[in-house]
């Protein structure tokens, strides 16, 4: 469906609305224009297309040529995404040596932004590159996503983890027009990434909030219309991961420190939604994944079977004017769950090592829950007091407010009980079609009842564009980090905490795509 | 094959697929490569021979500002300078080559019709590992708790097109963050500066060809705890550590400075017998490039390596005899102090190639090559390095 504004007519406008256009005209996100801009093909869906970057904030993709979805023939397809940041983390030495500077500079930055952890805002930017090439026609494609996290002739060779390779490939099937009803099927590997808080993507924290599958397996995505305008979504998967890492590997870099005591896992999935026109969808979770492999745990075979199981809800209500709102919330029972591979992912942690890891304690034997809430809020003024009039073709300002929680039960006493909480508030000032301003705050509280476990950052970041509504931007951040005394990194090898993070980070990061 | 010193090929074998998208003003450039690394053809010993991203960047062109161009890149950069080679590369390839994340900003300006101004700065960051990182094969035994920036700056005029002077300077910091670990030169970390000064001039008219020159210093601070930012010196020796390693010595503490000057001339001696008619190269041509390059080491803490020589020489030539058919040859000598002798390689390589037209860029090329090694850089002699050697290969670029 094609969603692009009319441009032509111009609007009447009162005295008052007039006063408003000027204070706005003075300000006004090309954000969520260009989110808007873009086509929509294929099947409604209550989680994110597999194909879309593994990444934060980019909207719709758009067509290279033609799109194998509207082609009768065998078209090739090919899409991308490169988000390429420099960063710099600043630093005092307590002690300087002969011959040092007291001033150290981190490269990467040591700072509390582990993707895995509830700690990570995604204010610091990472590499991410992604090259998506897709052939085939309207009823069947073919699509292999080739992605790594690093560029090796600017940054060196000494981590083969970042480079992915094929990181999904699949085949799509839509049975639309024999079944009458939008139905798609997406055999091969890929993920599924369920509670996207942003409109067109993760969110802000670049964190699905209900859970994520990363399986070789099947899913099926269709709706029924119900009336003129609600419509019934259904989602269903079913799959497993290739391999799991072999008795006796030892954990080193370039096997990402693999944990070789999970056990061959499964995830079967299954999701149900109401949605009403563009307006408002509603949408219910039911994920299980589980392993019964005599080889977890070393091969012993003495280890219970693993079970991680999430039963979630949540809502997005696209309102026009008024702008994006989500919110969901989710439970998580983890059953002897140290076996549970990273076939599934809550908030970001890669099965029952990282959810012990970084929720439930060392000594919960993989036994515990989580409760999890968040939501986000993004809102164009320009479109709030121009309505549909609004092209994202002039100054805009955007505000966003999000935030998550996290409520941990646990059988160890010490992870028993802690309430784990986020926010966030962001705001876009985009003035010239080249330039913006951007200010983001952050606030995260590791243990709500241990002020030494919060730290604060405050973001400020210049934007560049070559356009209103283009697909690229180069933004020049400094953020500046605010500690309680508790709070600490990661680095080394394997990655383990250390105290005193850098509180100055300065990034220039190069974003496009396509 | 097991040797050392210039091949004459490239090491190696696979594909490089170059990707772009954009419009005028902005396009997004991305390099992803592999090595044949197939366990069914080499064994898969090798994590860093890919599949993987090389570069990726955005380019932006803005419109012109009367005569004033500009372009910008972003994201993840590699930067070659001051080769004296044809197109600023040449047998030894660049002097100076830069890499990392970050910007480069590039400029020309018309001065008048006949003088262009050109300019160029750039900020690159260059990531680094943990102190207690496990150094390997597979990561090139990278150096540990140090983390590197890179700033360069470069001016240049052409003038009437034939004639071009320009100035490169870069300098790459490194701050060094190690507890517990000494530097590769076994000494306490220091932070260190690596700078590079290097002037180039080019003349190009035809039929004659072009000759390059380029010459400068390379200046060490406490260096052994600076990166590869500066990726390439003299003759693709990688980054500080070993630029130290080939010309300061060991007991340098990474303090030093190695003074270089090289010169290349490029011809097609066709061109030169056809002129004043232009010729197209399609008919029979030799072609030939000729270089030579030579380094001091003007001053370093190893009494050993201080005022020590070394040259490095090159000829390629290719005759081609038909739309298909090539005869080739390639003679490379290197000549440097180390303090175990004298380091020497010297090769001769004939060969023949075949190709699909007279400017077609396939190649399939079978090359012998003759070895000539000195003591000090085949010094194992249980375990002697190859004198003679035959590669077979193909390439095509499109």
């Amino acid at each position: 469906m094609n969603r692009k504004h009319s441009t032509t007519m111009k609007p009447v406008l009162s005295a008052n609305k007039r006063s408003a256009i000027i204070l706005l005209a003075l300000l006004a996100a090309p954000v969520l224009a260009r989110a808007a801009d873009g086509n929509d093909v294929g099947v409604p869906r209550l989680g994110l297309d597999p194909g879309e970057p593994q990444s934060p904030s980019p909207p719709p993709a758009v067509p290279f040529g033609v799109q194998p979805a509207q082609s009768k023939e065998y078209v090739l397809d090919f899409h991308g995404y490169l988000l390429l940041p420099a960063t710099l983390g600043l630093h005092e030495r307590p002690d300087p040596q002969p011959g040092q500077s007291s001033l150290v500079l981190h490269s990467p930055p040591l700072v509390p932004q582990d993707l895995r952890d509830f700690e990570y805002t995604g204010v610091v930017p990472s590499p991410w590159l992604q090259l998506n090439f897709i052939y085939g026609n309207s009823t069947v494609s073919a699509t292999v996503i080739v992605a790594g996290t690093s560029a090796i002739d600017a940054a060196g060779y000494y981590d083969p983890v970042a480079q992915m390779g094929v990181n999904d490939a699949y085949l799509t099937v839509n049975l639309t027009k024999w079944l009458s009803i939008p139905l798609q099927v997406n055999v091969g590997a890929l993920t599924g990434r369920y509670g996207a808080m942003g409109g067109y993507d993760a969110g802000r924290y670049g964190t699905p909030l209900i859970a994520r599958t990363n399986t070789i397996g099947e899913t099926i995505t269709g709706s029924v219309r119900l009336g003129a305008d609600f419509f019934l979504m259904f989602e269903q998967g079913l799959g497993g991961q290739m391999g799991r890492p072999p008795i006796g590997l030892v954990p080193a870099g370039w096997n990402d420190f693999a944990n070789a005591n999970v056990g061959a896992t499964f995830v079967n999935h299954a999701h149900l939604g109401l949605a009403y026109s563009q307006l408002l969808r509603l949408g219910f979770h039911y994920l299980t994944a589980w392993t019964q492999d005599d080889l977890a745990d070393g091969g012993g075979g003495q280890v219970p079977d693993g079970r991680i199981t999430v039963l979630g809800a949540d809502v997005n209500f696209t309102a026009g004017r008024a702008g994006h709102l989500y919110f969901g919330a989710a439970h998580t029972w983890a059953t002897n769950a140290s076996t549970v591979s990273g076939a599934i992912e809550i908030l970001n942690a890669r099965g029952g090592p990282e959810l012990v890891a970084h929720y439930l304690g060392p000594n919960s034997n993989g036994n515990g829950s989580l409760s999890i809430f968040g939501g986000q809020y993004d809102l164009s003024l320009a479109r709030l007091v121009f309505g549909k009039w609004y092209t994202g073709l002039s100054p805009d300002v955007t505000i966003s407010l999000f935030g998550v929680g996290a409520s941990v039960s646990s059988q160890d006493p010490a992870y028993d009980g802690v309430l784990k909480l986020k926010g966030g508030v962001e705001a876009t000032y985009s003035l010239l079609s080249w330039m913006g301003v951007s200010e983001r705050f952050d606030h995260v509280r590791l243990n709500n009842s241990d002020s030494k476990q919060a730290f604060t950052s405050l973001a400020t970041r210049l934007l560049f564009h070559t356009g209103w509504r283009s697909r690229n931007e180069i933004a020049l951040q400094y953020a500046y980090f605010v500690y309680g005394s508790s709070v600490q990194a990661l680095t080394g090898y394997p990655p383990v905490l250390e105290v005193n993070p850098d509180r100055q980070v300065f990034s220039l990061t190069g974003t496009i795509w396509w | 094959m097991l040797s050392t010193g210039k091949i004459p090929f490239w090491g190696g074998a696979g594909g490089s697929l170059n990707l772009q998208y954009g419009t005028p003003v902005v396009t997004a450039y991305v390099s992803y490569y592999y090595r044949v690394n197939s366990e069914v053809l080499q064994g898969y010993a090798n994590t860093g021979a890919g599949p993987a991203f090389g570069t990726a960047y955005l380019l932006l062109t803005p419109a012109p500002i009367r005569t004033l161009r500009l372009q910008f890149r972003v994201g993840a950069i590699t930067e070659v300078y001051a080769g004296p080679g044809q197109w600023g590369w040449g047998i030894f390839g660049p002097m100076l080559a830069l890499r990392g994340y970050g910007e480069t900003t590039n400029g020309e300006w018309d001065l008048t019709r006949d003088a262009r101004v050109s300019f160029a700065q750039g900020l690159l960051v260059v990531p680094g590992v943990p102190e207690d990182f496990a150094r390997g094969n597979y990561n090139s035994y990278i150096e540990t708790g140090v983390s590197n920036y890179v700033h360069h700056a470069h001016l240049g005029i052409v003038l009437k097109n034939q004639y071009t002077f320009k100035l490169h300077y870069a300098s790459d910091h490194g701050t060094d963050d190690r507890k517990y670990l000494l530097t590769f030169l076994r000494m306490p970390p220091h932070d260190g500066r690596m700078d590079t000064y290097i002037g180039e001039a080019r003349w190009q008219g035809y039929p004659w060809g072009q000759v390059g020159l380029s010459g400068g210093v390379y200046d060490f601070v406490h260096a052994a705890s600076v990166s590869d930012g500066v990726w390439w010196g003299v003759d693709f020796t990688q980054g500080a550590k070993d630029l130290i390693n080939k010309f300061l010595g060991p007991q340098s503490g990474g303090n030093g400075k190695v003074a270089v000057i090289g010169a290349e001339y490029n011809f097609s001696l066709s061109s030169i017998l056809w002129a004043p008619r232009t010729f197209t190269g399609q008919a029979p041509d030799l072609r030939i490039a000729i270089a030579a390059m030579l380094t001091r080491t003007v001053a370093t803490d190893d009494p050993n390596y201080k005022n020590m020589n070394g040259y490095y020489c090159g000829l390629e030539t290719e005759y081609r005899m038909t739309s298909l058919f090539s005869l080739t040859f390639q003679a490379y000598g290197e000549d440097r102090y180390t303090n175990i002798g004298t380091w020497s390689v010297y090769s001769l390589n004939p060969g023949i190639s075949f190709h699909s037209d007279w400017l077609s860029t396939d190649r399939i090329q079978l090359i012998y090559g003759r070895r000539f090694y000195s003591l000090a850089s085949d010094p194992n002699t249980a375990q002697p390095l190859d004198r003679n050697m035959i590669a077979l290969g193909g390439y095509m670029t499109f």
